[in-house]
């Protein structure tokens, strides 16, 4: 068990991340999940379709890519409607949180002071939806940055404000 | 003597002949298959002329560009500023502001030593793109270019402190900006040493160079036979293998004998003559055979303190120790910087010299579960039966048989001392990563020096209450695989608390 002995904070009064109730993603983005996957489905079971009519390649090949095909998709599905739910995100004091992932849930944590910039993006597709991601760089290596996909305007100037108004306490 | 460094100026007049021979052997070595029609006598005999012809033509282009890249090369410093124009066909601007630069790095390959010039290297946080090389320069120009550009930064300094307490120390600074180099020779490593350092390393990297060295030498060869000769190598092969079972342990005699000239050749090329100095508050590391490299530990720059110890090792009372810096690219191997086969008290030294704390700290551990051997029994599984299988259709069942279980204990062995050291520690300042299998790494962060901090649970940890803790540093990421879900969670807030309470920045 964890003891901090000769310690002068006890680790049970720290501020907790895991207690901190999360925002949910704007549901345009779930949408828009959805629609990139029916996309690929109707693009990839044409794509057997055609090869199986026209092509006509031996006995087991055609089978074998349908079973792999959904059995993948169907991993996608699950990750996609079981996973959307747990797509969160935390603001604190002194850092952002957010947590993904179905097969393999992730908490990350970003404290304020260690975001070297942050980018808000918004392609066409995300500009039909209305949406936006929210991409926040640390010098640490870019797996460690935080891309929080799917936020509305009104969320992601918040969280912007927020993270500017910290740097701007930092540097004075 | 001085040079004035404000003109646009060149590099060394050598430098012609440096970036042109650089340049020749990097297209030697990009395309040398070309070469290998030559090797038929029939090839030699009909086109013998034209070859030399476009061989002299490519040499005299090389040449003709190297000059011009010389030409077009000119740097200055000017306002606290670096400024380089470069380019042959499209001209290049850089400038850099001294502020920027972290680090300047003088080295010597082969050719420079030859040709008797240094090349220097510039290294910016942040933008790859600036980063600067200077391929000729006479040692001298060198050391003062350097000496200007970092004396210029540090003075920088002293003028924005003295703005604020008092305005005499602008007087007093041409006394304090001739850097009072005290420079001591911290460590130095003999050729003893050396090859003590290269036995005890890992040869699975020599092995597998090997490896890739023969086959590839073997497709070429049995391509360039195939085609000149018409000769089949498989039937040759085929039917001597059957026949001696001496040829096959001559040839893993021959593979283990090459892996370790391998092994120890690589540690000796690189690390020869390994000298560490003490240069004010700053380490200098100085190795290599052909390629000199010096590199500079900054204290603030330094992430992560690696020591890697392994049985022969502490046979021969040695460690080798890695620091990798702050860097612009992920990291691989090459931005660690090695200071290899050193004792325990330089090690403590080193430790000392980069957090302030003295070597063995007390941390408090969470140890990697026991399930995560079960994580790792399905690469075991699958390495061990697809070996299984080419020997059975090879040999036999009998062997494969033999084979595969042989296999799977030796990796079940490896699983399992991997998960015992597999822990992390953490106290007030410092966390320490170990991991390893039969060698030992340990891996020391500064706390403050965390950039962020993820834990990942998969279905099954989800379930089980167990997680694995990423954490994030400017030279990358550190991975502890399946701890206790509630005591990640405790080590999480505690340092998450620390790195937002501090007041030190990561570099």
């Amino acid at each position: 068990m964890l003891d901090f002995q000769n310690n002068t904070l006890n680790v049970d009064d720290l501020p907790q991340f895991e207690t901190v109730d999360g925002h949910f993603i704007a549901t345009q983005y779930l949408k828009l999940l959805r629609l990139i996957y029916i996309f690929w489905f109707v693009v990839l079971s044409c794509g057997i379709i055609f090869l199986h009519i026209f092509k006509n390649p031996p006995f087991p090949t055609v089978y074998l890519l349908t079973g792999v095909l959904v059995l993948l998709f169907s991993l996608v599905l699950i990750e996609i409607e079981k996973g959307f739910k747990r797509r969160k995100y935390g603001i604190r004091e002194k850092d952002i949180l957010f947590q993904r992932g179905f097969f393999v849930f992730k908490q990350t944590i970003v404290p304020y002071k260690r975001i070297q910039h942050v980018e808000l993006r918004q392609n066409l597709i995300f500009k039909a939806f209305k949406i936006f991601s929210l991409k926040i760089y640390t010098a640490g290596s870019s797996t460690g940055d935080l891309s929080i996909k799917g936020l509305n305007q009104i969320e992601a100037d918040k969280i912007k404000a927020q993270i500017l108004k910290v740097a701007d306490l930092d540097e004075n | 003597m001085k040079t004035d460094f404000s003109i646009p100026r060149r590099q060394n007049l050598r430098g012609i002949l440096v970036v042109f021979f650089m340049d020749l052997f990097k297209s030697l070595r990009q395309n040398f298959y070309v070469l290998l029609p030559l090797l038929s006598s029939k090839v030699r005999e009909n086109y013998l002329g034209t070859v030399v012809i476009v061989v002299i033509v490519l040499l005299i282009l090389q040449l003709l560009y190297s000059y011009k890249s010389y030409l077009n090369f000119k740097f200055h410093v000017q306002n606290q500023r670096f400024f380089l124009k470069q380019g042959v066909f499209n001209s290049t601007d850089t400038d850099i502001p001294f502020d920027r630069i972290q680090n300047i790095n003088i080295n010597q390959n082969l050719i420079q030593k030859v040709l008797n010039v240094v090349g220097l290297e510039i290294e910016t946080a942040g933008q790859k793109a600036a980063e600067i090389k200077i391929k000729a320069l006479t040692e001298e120009v060198a050391i003062e270019l350097k000496e200007v550009l970092l004396k210029k930064s540090t003075g920088d300094q002293f003028i924005a402190e003295g703005f604020v307490e008092n305005s005499d120390v602008l007087e007093n600074d041409p006394s304090a900006s001739p850097i009072p180099q005290k420079s001591k020779v911290l460590f130095k490593l003999d050729f003893i040493q050396l090859l003590k350092v290269g036995i005890s390393s890992n040869y699975f990297k020599g092995f597998g160079l090997v490896l890739l060295i023969i086959s590839t030498l073997f497709q070429y060869l049995q391509d360039v036979f195939k085609n000149l000769f018409d000769v089949d190598f498989d039937e040759m092969y085929l039917s001597q293998i059957q026949g001696t079972f001496a040829f096959i342990l001559s040839l893993i005699v021959l593979l283990l004998a090459a892996t370790f000239v391998v092994t120890v050749g690589r540690t000796v090329f690189k690390y020869f003559d390994l000298k560490v100095t003490k240069v004010d508050h700053e380490y200098e590391v100085e190795h290599g055979l052909l390629k000199r490299v010096i590199q500079v530990i900054k204290k603030n720059k330094a992430q992560v303190f690696e020591i890697e110890e392994n049985p022969i090792k502490n046979l021969f009372n040695i460690r080798n120790v890695f620091i990798s810096q702050a860097s612009s690219q992920d990291l691989n191997n090459k931005k660690k910087i090695g200071v290899i086969g050193i004792t325990d008290q330089n090690m403590k030294i080193l430790f000392n010299s980069i957090f302030d704390l003295s070597y063995p700290q007390t941390f408090i551990k969470i140890n990697s579960s026991m399930r995560l051997i079960i994580r790792m029994m399905v690469a075991n599984i699958i390495i061990s039966a697809s070996i299984g299988i080419a020997v059975y259709y090879l040999q036999g069942l009998i062997l494969s048989l033999i084979v595969s279980i042989f296999m799977m204990i030796i990796l079940i062995f490896i699983s399992f001392s991997k998960v015992k050291k597999s822990h992390v520690g953490v106290n007030e300042d410092l966390i320490e990563i170990q991991s390893g299998s039969i060698h030992t790494n340990r891996k020391y962060i500064a706390v403050h020096k965390i950039q962020s901090i993820a834990i990942e649970r998969n279905v099954f940890q989800q379930r089980n209450e167990h997680a694995d803790l990423v954490i994030y540093t400017a030279s990358g990421k550190e991975r502890i695989n399946y701890l206790k879900y509630e005591e990640v969670l405790k080590v999480s807030n505690y340092l998450n608390f620390k790195v937002e309470n501090s007041g030190l920045g990561w570099i």
